[in-house]
């Protein structure tokens, strides 16, 4: 019957340590001892910050202004970022070839970028098998680069399943539009 | 006339007979009558009987096979159950527990009104309880 | 003559009564039982006029009646009894219940309570338990949850699992919360928050530390967080995306599932994060792995016969054998606590169910009737399926009695829960 005895677990919400996006972990005392606060504050992920080294002025790439970066540019291929998949594929369609080609040469001229391919999934079913199946999708464009000669240190290829879909409705149109691969660059 | 007189004593003797053998068979009737009345009885309290146990039955989780438990139960005869032992154990503790209770749970158990009927059940009863 | 002709019926009347008495008792065959439902009588607390009366009667019989082992009998129109001295079981026993519970709480100086209560068997006439507790006022809830507990495991024999804790993932918009709650849904606890996804909670073995995968580093990684004290620290982080955490029995490892160096593959590793060693291999999907109770087999998903199914493999490695063959989508396995059931959601004609798994005999039955089930998990003491649904666009949690029979709803209305987990 100790049990009983033990004090009501409770949480104390401990506050966020400013950064938006971030992840705050709460403190549950089932001791019956004072509380003590523990947290980890994570900073929203993804963001590295941009250090400036030395006395060297940086400038910001201006919005529209194409010449500065080709990858936001509409008109270059590079501005295409997503390959999408038919059901239960994994397939990437040649419609995606002259995309893919415009990043590898990308990649392969600036040894220091690096891309993220990210494999997305419909909702239907597990969240973890989803993930798998997200991941699938992402090698397949990993791998697609990687025959254009990308080196592996310059990808990764991760999966967010059915956690980040682009379209949140419950039709089959929506689904199509989650089931993709998104190419993202680390500096952006 | 002598033949005459015993050709009626023969008459009479024989009309006797046949008397006597007619009502025997009307008794043996009568009583042949009763003993499937009250066997009919007997089945069909015995019947009610088992199927209210069975209704008080929660058969536990844990059988595995179609083990066996016998239990001699002992009445009054209002139908009350005074008493339950299990004389042949199912070897599963909790399935032995479920039957004695379902046992006590059922009383009074529904007896006949006949008299003689209701001597087939009192003052005692075995059960044989199988899961299925 | 006259005599013969009355004797005779008599004779025959005493020669069958006799043939009834005098052989051995009348066997009465009883096959099966039809009863699957203890009768439960459950009379409000007593207290002082104008002192508080919690609802403990209330919780405790909720849980009772979640199990789907109990039928509660009407209590209203009987003066309810305080102590079982005051208990007339003929009373009882007519309303057909098999048991009797009755309480009383005392308020007692600073704030505390005692709470007494009294589990009495009403065909036997006998007190079957009786407990006292001294509480404070934020322990109602707990304390109904340990008397169920007592009068689920005086009653069916088998320990409760009411005063175990569930895990879930709420969202609210676009803030996902990590909460710890009672296995009734209530008296939720945030232990963590963020702004991307949070999935697959699972428990320690103990209960003091909860794994999960967030993606609050813009990729999966496997997290274990300290209940006790919040701290947490990463234990998979590696190239790819790292996922679906499962404890082993003894608490010291996990199975998680690692895309570094090949599609996703399942590997073991210490509850550090050290000691990293790879457990699947070959090109294909393998994920969702989980510890059967022995710790010596691996149940996971996987897609490698084509098509997504339930297979084993020995925790030191070897060749998986595939478990489930029926239809062409079975994932999400979970293994009950004494290893002889195995929970899954199966897909069949579109609709997505949780489906029980003799694991011995083959034999399959689907515990619900809804269409979008995920995330089964056995309670602790293996008699009732955690798992998530969708309901009027919502995510909800419900549990099923392993017959299917019972089911119940655990989430609070307005929230949107997914991921449930349950926990010691």
């Amino acid at each position: 019957m100790n049990k009983i005895f033990w004090p009501v677990l409770f949480a104390l919400t401990l506050s966020a340590c400013g950064t938006t996006g971030g992840t705050q972990a709460t403190v549950e005392d089932r001791t019956g001892g004072s509380t003590t606060a523990a947290t980890t504050a994570t900073p929203a992920g993804g963001t590295e910050s941009t250090g400036v080294s030395g006395a060297g002025v940086t400038g910001t790439a201006l919005a529209g202004d194409a010449s500065a970066d080709p990858r936001k540019n509409p008109a270059s291929p590079l501005s295409k970022r997503s390959v999408f998949f038919d059901f239960d594929s994994f397939v990437v369609k040649d419609e995606y070839r002259p995309m893919l080609e415009a990043h590898a040469g990308y990649l392969l001229s600036k040894r220091d970028a690096r891309v993220i391919l990210q494999g997305n999934a419909d909702e239907r079913g597990s969240r973890e098998y989803n993930l798998a199946l997200g991941q699938k999708r992402a090698e397949a464009v990993r791998k697609a680069l990687a025959v254009l000669g990308v080196s592996d240190a310059q990808m990764e290829a991760i999966s967010f399943g059915e956690e980040k879909p682009r379209n949140e409705a419950d039709t089959e149109a929506a689904y199509a539009e989650n089931r993709r691969t998104d190419v993202v660059y680390g500096d952006e | 006339m002598e033949e005459d007189d015993a050709m009626r004593r023969m008459t009479d003797e024989t009309a006797a007979s046949e008397v006597r053998s007619l009502q025997q068979a009307a008794a043996r009737a009568a009583a042949s009558k009763r003993q499937a009345e009250v066997a009919g009885v007997v089945g069909q309290h015995r019947d009610l009987i088992s199927a209210k146990v069975r209704g008080n039955t929660r058969l536990p989780d844990n059988l595995t096979g179609n083990p066996e438990v016998r239990c001699l139960v002992k009445l009054l005869p209002t139908g009350e159950v005074q008493s339950v032992r299990v004389t042949k154990s199912s070897g599963n503790t909790a399935y032995d527990e479920a039957v004695v209770r379902a046992i006590e749970k059922s009383s009074p158990f529904p007896l006949p009104a006949d008299r003689d009927a209701r001597a087939a059940f009192v003052p005692e009863l075995s059960f044989v309880h199988r899961p299925k | 003559m006259l005599r013969a002709v009355l004797l005779f019926p008599l004779l025959c009347l005493a020669l069958l009564s006799a043939s009834f008495s005098a052989r051995a008792a009348m066997e009465i065959q009883v096959i099966g039982g039809a009863a699957n439902k203890i009768a439960v009588a459950m009379v409000p607390f007593q207290a002082a006029p104008g002192q508080p009366v919690p609802a403990l009667d209330e919780i405790a019989g909720n849980d009772l009646d979640r199990s789907g082992q109990f039928r509660r009998v009407d209590v209203s129109g009987t003066p309810p009894p305080r102590a079982p001295a005051q208990v007339n079981y003929s009373i009882w026993r007519s309303k057909g219940a098999d048991a009797l519970v009755i309480g009383q709480v005392t308020t007692l100086p600073g704030g505390r309570y005692e709470v007494r209560f009294y589990l009495l068997d009403v065909i036997k006439q006998a007190q079957l338990a009786g407990y006292s507790y001294t509480i404070s006022a934020s322990q109602w809830r707990a304390t109904a949850h340990q008397i169920a507990d007592i009068i689920y495991e005086k009653l069916t024999g088998t320990r409760g699992a009411f005063s175990s804790r569930i895990a879930y993932v709420q969202k609210q918009g676009k803030r996902y919360e990590l909460r710890v709650a009672d296995a009734d849904g209530q008296n939720p606890r945030t232990v963590m928050r963020s702004g991307e996804s949070v999935i697959s909670p699972r428990f320690s073995p103990d209960g003091a530390r909860i794994a999960y995968v967030s993606f609050e580093d813009k990729k999966p990684v496997v997290y274990v967080q300290s209940l006790q004290n919040g701290s947490r620290r990463k234990v998979a982080a590696f190239k790819g995306s790292n996922s679906a955490p499962a404890w082993a029995p003894d608490g010291r490892r996990l199975a998680v599932v690692l895309t570094r160096d090949d599609a996703s593959q399942i590997y073991l590793i210490n509850a550090d994060g050290s000691g990293l060693t790879r457990l699947t291999r070959g090109g294909n999907l393998d994920t969702e792995p989980v510890f059967a109770p022995d710790g010596q087999t691996i149940y996971f998903t996987s897609d490698r016969g084509g098509s997504a199914q339930i297979y084993r493999v020995a925790a030191s490695g070897g060749d998986p054998r595939r478990v489930t063959f029926s239809g062409s989508y079975n994932v999400s396995p979970a293994i009950s606590p004494d290893g002889r059931y195995l929970a899954y959601i199966s897909r069949e004609e579109g609709r997505f169910s949780v489906v029980l798994h003799e694991l011995a005999s083959g034999q399959t039955r689907v515990l619900t009737d809804t269409a979008r089930d995920e995330s089964p998990s056995f309670a602790p003491n293996g008699q009732a399926v955690l798992y998530a649904t969708v309901q009027g666009g919502r995510g909800i949690l419900g549990t099923a009695s392993l017959d299917g029979k019972t089911r119940a709803r655990l989430s609070e209305s307005g929230v949107d829960a997914r991921e449930p987990a349950w926990g010691p």
